[in-house]
């Protein structure tokens, strides 16, 4: 929970998906020229289409993927580390969510000894104490997702890259962590890239929005979100300038477009 | 009165339905008696198939001149020798195909084929070739426990969550670490599931070999008591086979049960 925050920029982006097929090996484009940039402690989120590439985008990002072409610069430097917070929980269903924790801080350098204690006092940070020693498969979802979002702060990220996060929980855990996540930032100010399918999500999180085309994906156009902050994941929804602000969003939507013709 | 003896019917049903355990046992008592009234009662039967009184004193003899452990110990070497070599050829291949296609695509053939083929014919070809000692009953073993082994490992490999690949690589994992942390633990249930299955096969191809050619064994001993016409002598060696291979059984899921505490239910089928 550093300030150690970065910018992003993201310059000319194409990323090409090789899939296996039956028979042969596909090279499609899935993300083409893509270009913004994010500053220190902004929180932006992608929004677009399924299979619009955003997904791919955020993961070509993190070096998950290779660029076709392009590049992707850090503010803090070649060794920036990038909190990914993906749509599964992604944790190792076979360490307990302390051990989990731990995992990552030793991969970020620290000692046994101190990883242990960290991981402690970032479980009581999520509320989730009481669950240092349950195995994923023994926690609810809303659990799982904090003891994953606890992960990515124990990595002591310059940048967060959420890939659909909240997406998997239901409505009401997905409120109590949406607003979770949001009172976590509002202590560290940190830099987010969020993607989401859900544009009420994306309003009410982000500073600004981007909105992608239909695959190979493309950003279309982008919309400011000057709501003030502190927001509430749910209650901001009803505040005044929501409603013009998810319209707008909405419209820029290609889906949308194509319907209206 | 009728009520009564329906109510005490219920009763034990009960009894039976709540600890399996016990009704697994009752069921044995039952076959050992039945076996024994049968062998007392049929003229010629236990020539035939031998009783339970008689193999209990055979095991007793056997125990008693060191024949029994003279037998057991070189299956016993041979199928954890089969067992343990057939993980290590089955892990290797498996890992080999799941990771270069190129291997995949040759090799497939090969191992469709071999599957395919009854092993316990390749005894007499190993036999000639490795000696009468213990090593050919090993080979025949791994030649027989290597597929599964294979097969699990290769879809094991194939079923590896990516998502948890992703999360460490994002976290800048090297390739030791995602050994550890992701590939092992995803393999482990595949293969205690292999290995479940390769006990059994092991023991096959072991005894198998023990038939063919061999100067000691269980598998040596049946055929040297066949023989003789000595039933109980055969029947002894196949009891004694059937323990070994469900102490095994039970010591692997014992070590299942610790390693896969973490699952809701600890078991998992091979294919």
């Amino acid at each position: 929970m550093d300030a150690s925050r970065s910018s992003l920029v993201v310059k000319n982006v194409s990323v090409r998906y090789a899939q296996r097929g039956a028979r042969q090996v596909s090279d499609l484009p899935a993300v083409t020229d893509v270009s913004f940039s994010v500053a220190a402690g902004e929180f932006v989120a992608i929004v677009g289409p399924s299979g619009c590439g955003k997904s791919t985008l955020l993961k070509a990002i993190a070096g998950l993927l290779p660029l076709a072409s392009g590049n992707v610069a850090f503010g803090s430097g070649e060794e920036t580390r990038v909190g990914f917070v993906f749509q599964t929980d992604a944790l190792l269903p076979w360490s307990t969510a302390s051990s989990n924790i731990e995992l990552a801080l030793r991969l970020a350098g620290a000692s046994a000894t101190t990883a242990r204690t960290r991981a402690r006092a970032l479980l009581a940070h999520v509320g989730l104490e009481h669950a240092a020693e349950l195995f994923p498969g023994q926690l609810s979802g809303g659990m799982r997702k904090r003891v994953a979002i606890a992960r990515a702060l124990a990595y002591d990220p310059a940048i967060f890259l959420m890939d659909e996060s909240f997406s998997a929980l239901d409505a009401q855990t997905r409120i109590h962590v949406g607003n979770f996540f949001l009172s976590l930032l509002a202590e560290s100010q940190q830099t987010v890239v969020f993607v989401t399918h859900d544009i009420e999500e994306a309003v009410v999180l982000a500073d600004r929005v981007l909105v992608m085309s239909r695959g190979p994906g493309r950003i279309e156009c982008e919309i400011t979100v000057p709501l003030p902050r502190p927001r509430d994941y749910h209650t901001t929804r009803f505040a005044a300038g929501f409603d013009d602000l998810r319209r707008r969003v909405w419209t820029a939507l290609p889906a949308l477009q194509e319907m209206a013709q | 009165m009728r009520r009564d003896a329906r109510s005490g019917q219920r009763t034990t049903k009960a009894l039976l339905r709540s600890s399996p355990h016990l009704a697994s046992w009752i069921l044995a008592l039952a076959l050992i008696v039945t076996w024994q009234i049968a062998a007392d009662a049929v003229p010629g039967m236990a020539s035939l198939a031998s009783s339970p009184l008689l193999v209990t004193q055979r095991l007793i003899t056997m125990t008693e001149n060191g024949d029994l452990w003279h037998n057991l110990l070189p299956t016993l070497e041979e199928t954890i020798g089969g067992l343990l070599l057939g993980l290590l050829v089955g892990i290797c291949g498996g890992v080999l195909m799941a990771r270069s296609r190129f291997a995949a695509t040759v090799l497939d053939p090969y191992v469709i084929g071999i599957n395919g083929l009854p092993r316990v014919a390749l005894g007499p070809f190993f036999v000639v070739w490795f000696g009468i000692g213990i090593l050919s009953k090993v080979l025949l073993a791994v030649s027989i426990v290597f597929v599964v082994v294979l097969f699990n490992t290769r879809e094991g490999i194939e079923s590896i969550d990516h998502d948890l690949v992703d999360a460490l690589r994002s976290m800048r994992a090297n390739r030791w670490q995602m050994l550890r942390h992701v590939v092992v633990p995803s393999l482990i249930p595949w293969l205690l599931a292999a290995t479940k299955i390769g006990i059994g096969l092991a023991l096959t191809g072991a005894v198998v070999g023990e038939l063919v050619g061999a100067s000691s064994g269980l598998g040596w001993y049946i055929t040297n008591s066949l023989n003789v016409i000595d039933m109980t002598g055969a029947v002894t060696a196949l009891f004694v086979m059937a323990v070994v291979a469900m102490v095994m059984y039970y010591a692997v899921l014992l070590i299942e049960r610790r390693m896969l505490a973490w699952r809701p239910q600890a078991t998992v089928h091979a294919r």
